[in-house]
């Protein structure tokens, strides 16, 4: 009903998509580019891109899965636009970006939270991805394969592999 | 599998927030391609619309669809025609108009010690006063890039003040800016109560297994009335009331400096990270607000090493780890910082009693002993691994606690088992680090 009422130019519609929508894309953009700043970016270039798109679109399953995806190729194509310039900005960005806001005080970023912030950072981009897409973006193993252009086994492993990996990066230590 | 899951209930905590600034701004930027698309196409639209309108037939169809899409929109929206309910986002709309505001929070625990009441106040987004049952009163000041906190006892003339290095500038992350930013789709509507004589509705967000908010409307005003807010791990609820909101506050009363006549205790919490660095015992002497100790060297130790760092079970506070390398292959590791004391450290004399010695020196058994240890072993490890290997992490690493007849508490964390002899030699051979 909002998308539909989006697409006649309605801006009450933009604005409740938009605050229903923003919040739940920056986690997932600011998990994938480990930079805030560039995430709110990558989000606004969704809503922007969505707005211009709107009159073409049509919503085939879950219109918060496809926000999902537009993040997530947004991100990548940052991530992979600042490793051609030398990626020394969102890397430098990352210890920042272990200080932002994030859970608050009473429900407190822990030390293990930290850790794991700085795990994450340090996994492959594809393997991060699929972790990202799946814990924050709520996505089905179909539809990220789709969204990485993978087979759903490879996306599955990719998960899989990548919660290993996080495991070993934080000692095999079980955070509880 | 079951480290899998853990890991995935830890990843969903990692949420990020927009800061208010940066919602607006994108928001605009946003409304602004809309608003341009819409310049785009209706240039190029016909004019049907003219000419369906000058049909009598389909002007009232027209009237009859705006209206149903009027009525549509209103109940998709949560609110109804009546107004005896609110929607989710008018109230957050409504809560973020307003930065002054004070209410009344009570912490209620099923057992343990009891917190008492508090009235709170909220100067803007980044100071907070809260005036304690008791006559103590807590000022919390986030503005600069280290945000300070004070504890002001005037019926013992003492204040605490804590610096929080790194924590700043930032908006003080309250239950209020909590509940700002339940979202839409995961906010459970509860239906109504009554209080007071009014009619309040209901809502309730649980972002994770940590925190559990139920929060009751006036739908009058769409500002909260009531919020509760459960932590289920650590078995408390603590509930909010009496609600005002655009109070005249007294900027003053939110200042941090202190009165003059107050015994002061300076602690330091760090937001950043911190790096380990060896240290001598006059060091820690500087660096304590209470009593400082060293080992004496007993025949069976072969190296002791200290070290400052971050506090590995969270306070954000430094301590100070003292190593002893025993001629066994043990590491015995003694931690010592500001916040080990009695007066702080309530629970200690209700554990076990490990042993006491002749000087009054108690040892108590600790409940997380060994998780403890390991977090130790692991901290002190990473500044040290030629000291202690982490690698060498033994299934018996225990902790202890140790209660000094001045109060001052150190724990005692060890790799592998000590017998009680060995224990008694150990904290028999504390000595106090006096000044020169």
């Amino acid at each position: 009903m909002l998308v539909w009422r989006l697409k006649g130019g309605s801006r009450d519609a933009l604005r409740w998509l938009y605050e229903k929508y923003s919040g739940y894309l920056v986690t997932v953009a600011a998990n994938l580019l480990r930079d805030k700043a560039a995430a709110e970016d990558v989000v606004q270039d969704v809503f922007v891109r969505f707005v211009e798109g709107a009159a073409e679109f049509r919503l085939e399953g879950s219109f918060k899965a496809y926000l999902a995806i537009c993040a997530a190729n947004r991100s990548r194509d940052v991530l992979r636009k600042a490793k051609r310039q030398g990626a020394s900005g969102l890397e430098a960005a990352e210890h920042k970006a272990a200080n932002i806001e994030g859970p608050v005080r009473l429900a407190e970023r822990s030390e293990e939270l930290l850790r794991l912030e700085r795990a994450i950072g340090q996994l492959p981009d594809e393997q991060r991805e699929a972790i990202v897409l799946r814990v924050h973006g709520g996505l089905k193993f179909c539809q990220i394969a789709k969204c990485q252009d993978v087979s759903v086994k490879t996306a599955i492993s990719r998960y899989r592999y990548g919660l290993e990996r996080l495991r070993t990066l934080l000692n095999g230590e079980v955070i509880k | 599998m079951k480290d899998a899951e853990r890991i995935e209930r830890q990843l969903k905590m990692l949420r990020y927030e927009q800061s208010e600034d940066s919602r607006k701004r994108v928001l605009r930027k946003v409304t602004e391609a809309l608003e341009r698309n819409k310049e785009r196409t209706s240039a190029t639209r016909p004019a049907v619309w003219r000419i369906i309108m000058n049909s009598r037939i389909t002007k009232l169809a027209a009237a009859a669809v705006i209206i149903i899409a009027v009525m549509s929109g209103v109940h998709f929206l949560g609110g109804s025609i009546d107004g005896t309910s609110v929607a989710w986002g008018d109230v957050v709309e409504q809560i973020n108009n307003y930065t002054k505001y004070k209410y009344r929070e009570r912490v209620v625990r099923p057992k343990g010690p009891q917190m008492p009441i508090m009235d709170v106040y909220h100067l803007n987004l980044s100071q907070r006063r809260q005036e304690v049952e008791n006559g103590d009163i807590h000022i919390i000041d986030m503005r600069g890039e280290d945000a300070i906190t004070v504890e002001l006892r005037p019926a013992a003339r003492k204040a605490i003040v804590t610096k929080l290095v790194g924590f700043g500038p930032r908006k003080d992350p309250h239950i209020i800016e909590m509940v700002k930013r339940f979202e839409l789709d995961s906010t459970e509507r509860l239906g109504t109560k009554e209080r007071n004589g009014k009619v309040l509705c209901g809502f309730r967000h649980k972002p994770n297994e940590y925190n559990d908010f139920t929060v009751w409307v006036d739908p009058k005003t769409k500002l909260p009335v009531e919020i509760e807010l459960k932590h289920p791990q650590r078995g408390q609820t603590i509930f909010m009331d009496e609600f005002e909101y655009d109070v005249e506050l007294e900027p003053s009363a939110f200042s941090t400096e202190i009165p003059d006549g107050y015994e002061v205790e300076t602690l330091t919490q760090y937001y950043g990270a911190v790096e380990a660095k060896e240290v001598a015992a006059e060091y820690i002497r500087s660096m304590l607000n209470h009593r400082a100790y060293t080992i004496e060297k007993l025949p069976w130790m072969e190296k002791t090493v200290t070290i400052e760092a971050l506090d590995p079970l969270g306070s954000k506070a430094l301590v100070y780890m003292t190593g002893i390398r025993s001629s066994d292959g043990n590491t015995i590791i003694i931690v010592q910082g500001n916040y080990y004391d009695a007066e702080r450290m309530v629970w200690i004399p209700e554990q076990q009693l490990t042993l006491e010695t002749a000087g009054g020196v108690k040892l108590y058994e600790h409940p997380k002993g060994s998780t403890y240890s390991q977090r130790f072993l692991e901290r002190f490890s990473k500044a040290n691994s030629e000291f202690f290997d982490y690698k060498n992490l033994s299934e018996e690493c225990f902790t202890k606690m140790i209660v000094m007849p001045d109060g001052t508490v150190m724990s005692l964390s060890a790799n592998r088992q000590i017998s009680n002899k060995r224990l008694q030699e150990l904290v028999g051979a504390l000595v106090e680090i006096k000044a020169n």
